[in-house]
């Protein structure tokens, strides 16, 4: 009955089980029937197979079993099932089988005899049923294409010494990083944070496990905080490889497990900090040319770490979307419900003073004064979310208009100094949104502080992002750059200007610029907006 | 006494053409010259008016108020059209400009500010902000001239750059040691110059689509 399935002999009556049964292969080499009714199935393609109370379970390869031929079944009497396959004796254990099969965990832990465990040859002849044998004291003998092996389970002590793990380099864009100290155990906790250059495309991680009793049997899992949320199995391999970083803090942590699968306590885990860009340290150089090479050379490690990536960018827009929309929604909330509210309470006011010429026209006046001051928020709120506006130019046009305006209000000069051509990149609603919020403050710095004849706005383009510039002929102020903050005057007349440009910081990193001022005591102030754009 | 400023509005909200309404025909100096909700009747109705300025809301039911513009302009060359809009949207107006407008106003404008712009309009001035002339000094550098354009003049270029800048009119005038009513006369003919040249495009267009084989599909129209 080669590849016939398996068949039941049942008073008299033979019934064939087959794949579309439920059965995992068509191809039986061997059965172990227990006690309890259970049969274990090898087969020569998927693996083992278990029979229980006419439902069939299979353990294959994708279950973590070493070998998908399965040609003969022994019991240990000790809770293991032996396999023999054509990748070595196998052993696991039978309740990690059934808890497997039972669906509560999704692999079990197989251990393989071969070549380096004193095997003439790994593949185990099959076949025949049954195709093993147990003798009386315990022993297992197992046909193999070299002879027979014959295996005593008592035999064999499980190493239990858990193998102590190591991070050995870190190599970032092909460089290897100075590691502060030896990196293991949680002295690596311990150790200071090491600081990345922002805008590196490629991180290597090389780790290793220390066993001497099967070195080449020694499995990773690793993790990296701040990108991967679960463990990674890495199998046998030592490195890990990233693809860019965000800006942010990481920690890399791996575990390892010796032949025995006996996992080590404590990790080994290294602690790095990637830092945000800065317009001085532009990444665009570069980086293009190498990133093409990065991605042939890690392959495809990188892609899968890529398409993770990029699972975890989607999640960022979407809460980015969310976001905007929270902040749309209370935009609409505070300044149009607000506004709307005041003119129905002014409206009713009014009409309620109509025989009070004075009292009414200065209601009505308010009315006016609120709706004015609604359809300009209005404006504000529609041209941020609408995706027509999405360029430059238009980001631009609206800066200038509201500059203009603000300022001759304001009694300021206004003078614009503007490419004729700008890049058609495309600038979200966030960036418009903030880069305009960072805009505003600079402009009412100047007009609160700066005591200021004449306020020049001009846009320098960049590789790969713009400059916006706010400078005034104001008296200035003085600039601590390295506290990056105005030193209050004596007179503290700064302090509020102090927490305004600490805004504007805010309102650019988040969009992942920066701004910064040359200023001094009389000689007016530079404002410098800086955003990077993704073309 | 001087003769009144006849002056026609289409504006699609009742409420808002009845408010203009009622200004216009109350001020002094100004003559009510019929109002429309919608384009489609003004066309029928408005030229047999002869307004000296029109108060042409953008956004209308059916065809655009630029679109009216476009067709209006060449059968009303003295009448200076006002576009009314919301947002002061630099697309939407500029557009409207090439169409044929003099200027825009905000329909928030206040009573008084609305009369004297209208004033100002039908006496020659012509309102430009530094955001539209900057799209004018962009569709004079970026198309080829064309056959029965003109380019403007090194004067108006220069007038058009400060605009561009920020500078306001009367800046100007004194930068470039001239009035202000010879600022608005540049501006008036870059003003004319921009209809010229976008009615042209369209034409060149049109000429370009029918060389090609191509009908274009041209919307029907009542």
């Amino acid at each position: 009955m080669v590849g016939g399935g398996l068949g039941r002999l049942k008073a008299g009556v033979l019934q064939q089980f087959r794949k579309q049964d439920g059965l995992s292969s068509d191809f039986v080499l061997a059965l172990y029937p227990e006690a309890d009714g259970t049969l274990w199935i090898g087969t020569s393609d998927s693996g083992l197979c278990r029979l229980r109370q006419g439902k069939y379970a299979s353990i294959s390869a994708a279950q973590g079993l070493l070998a998908n031929v399965v040609s003969q079944i022994a019991d240990d009497g000790a809770g293991n099932l032996w396999l023999g396959s054509h990748h070595g004796i196998l052993r696991v254990s039978k309740s990690d089988l059934n808890r497997c099969a039972d669906g509560e965990v999704k692999t079990v832990p197989c251990l393989s005899y071969g070549k380096a465990e004193g095997l003439a040859s790994p593949k185990c002849s099959g076949g025949f049923q049954p195709g093993v044998c147990k003798t009386a004291d315990g022993r297992l003998w197992f046909p193999t294409s070299r002879g027979l092996a014959i295996i005593d389970p008592r035999n064999f002590s499980t190493n239990t010494i858990p193998p102590p793990v190591v991070i050995e380099d870190l190599i970032v864009e092909g460089k290897p990083v100075k590691l502060p100290a030896p990196v293991t155990g949680d002295r690596g906790a311990a150790a200071a944070e090491l600081a990345i250059p922002a805008g590196k495309q490629s991180f290597e991680i090389h780790y290793t496990g220390l066993s001497f009793a099967a070195p080449a049997k020694v499995r990773f899992r690793y993790r990296l905080d701040g990108l991967e949320d679960a463990w990674m199995d890495a199998g046998t391999r030592r490195l890990a490889a990233y693809g860019y970083l965000a800006p942010g803090t990481y920690r890399f942590r791996v575990l390892a497990c010796n032949n025995d699968d006996v996992w080590s306590v404590q990790e080994a885990s290294l602690g790095f900090r990637v830092l945000p860009r800065f317009w001085q340290t532009w990444w665009f150089e570069g980086s293009a040319a190498f990133a093409a090479t990065a991605a042939v050379c890690l392959g495809v490690i990188v892609l899968t770490r890529r398409r993770e990536r990029g699972k975890l960018e989607r999640v960022a827009r979407q809460h980015g979307l969310e976001r905007e929309r929270a902040r749309i929604a209370r935009d609409i909330h505070d300044d149009l419900g607000a506004s709307l509210t005041r003119i129905s309470l002014l409206s009713q006011s009014a009409r309620a003073e109509l025989n009070d010429q004075h009292a009414a026209a200065s209601d009505v006046d308010q009315i006016y004064t609120t709706a004015r001051e609604l359809t300009r928020a209005m404006d504000e709120i529609v041209w941020a979310v609408n995706p027509k506006h999405d360029t430059l130019d238009s980001l631009v046009a609206y800066l200038g208009r509201f500059a203009q305006s603000f300022l001759s209000t304001a009694g300021i000069r206004c003078r614009l100094d503007v490419p004729l051509n700008l890049p058609a990149w495309a600038l979200t609603a966030e960036i418009r949104h903030n880069v305009f919020l960072a805009f505003k403050e600079a402009l009412n710095n100047v007009v609160k502080h700066a005591r200021a004849s004449e306020v020049r706005i001009s846009l320098e383009l960049k590789p790969g992002g713009f400059m916006l510039v706010v400078a005034d002929n104001g008296r200035g102020f003085e600039w601590d750059p390295r506290k990056g903050q105005a030193v209050t005057a004596a007179d503290g007349s700064r302090s509020a200007a102090g927490n305004g440009l600490g805004n504007m910081q805010k309102r650019l990193e988040e969009v992942g610029g920066c701004c910064g001022w040359d200023t001094a005591p009389g000689e007016g102030t530079r404002a410098r907006l800086a955003v990077a754009v993704k073309s | 006494m001087a003769v009144p400023i006849a002056v026609s509005i289409i504006e699609d909200d009742p409420q808002a053409r009845k408010i203009f309404a009622d200004w216009i025909s109350r001020a002094p100096g100004f003559r009510l010259a019929g109002d429309w909700g919608d384009a489609e009747r003004a066309l029928e109705g408005l030229p047999a008016k002869k307004p000296d300025v029109v108060l042409m809301d953008i956004n209308l039911p059916g065809m655009s108020g630029v679109e009216a513009v476009e067709r209006l302009k060449p059968l009303l060359p003295d009448t200076q059209f006002v576009m009314l809009t919301v947002y002061e949207d630099a697309d939407h107006i500029y557009n409207a400009l090439a169409a044929g407008a003099t200027g825009y106003l905000l329909k928030q404008t206040p009573r008084a500010e609305l009369l004297g712009a209208v004033e100002d309009v039908h006496r020659g001035g012509s309102p430009m902000t530094s955001n539209i002339a900057r799209k004018v000094v962009q569709s004079f550098k970026q198309t080829a001239p064309l056959s029965g354009t003109e380019e403007l003049s090194p004067r108006e270029q220069e007038v058009l750059e400060l605009l561009a800048r920020g500078f306001l009119y009367k800046e100007i005038a004194e930068h470039l040691n001239i009035s202000v009513p010879t600022v608005n006369t540049y501006v008036r003919r870059m003003y004319e110059k921009l209809h010229v040249r976008s009615r042209a495009q369209a034409v060149a267009k049109y000429a370009h689509l029918s060389d090609s084989g191509e009908r274009p599909h041209l919307p029907a129209r009542s």
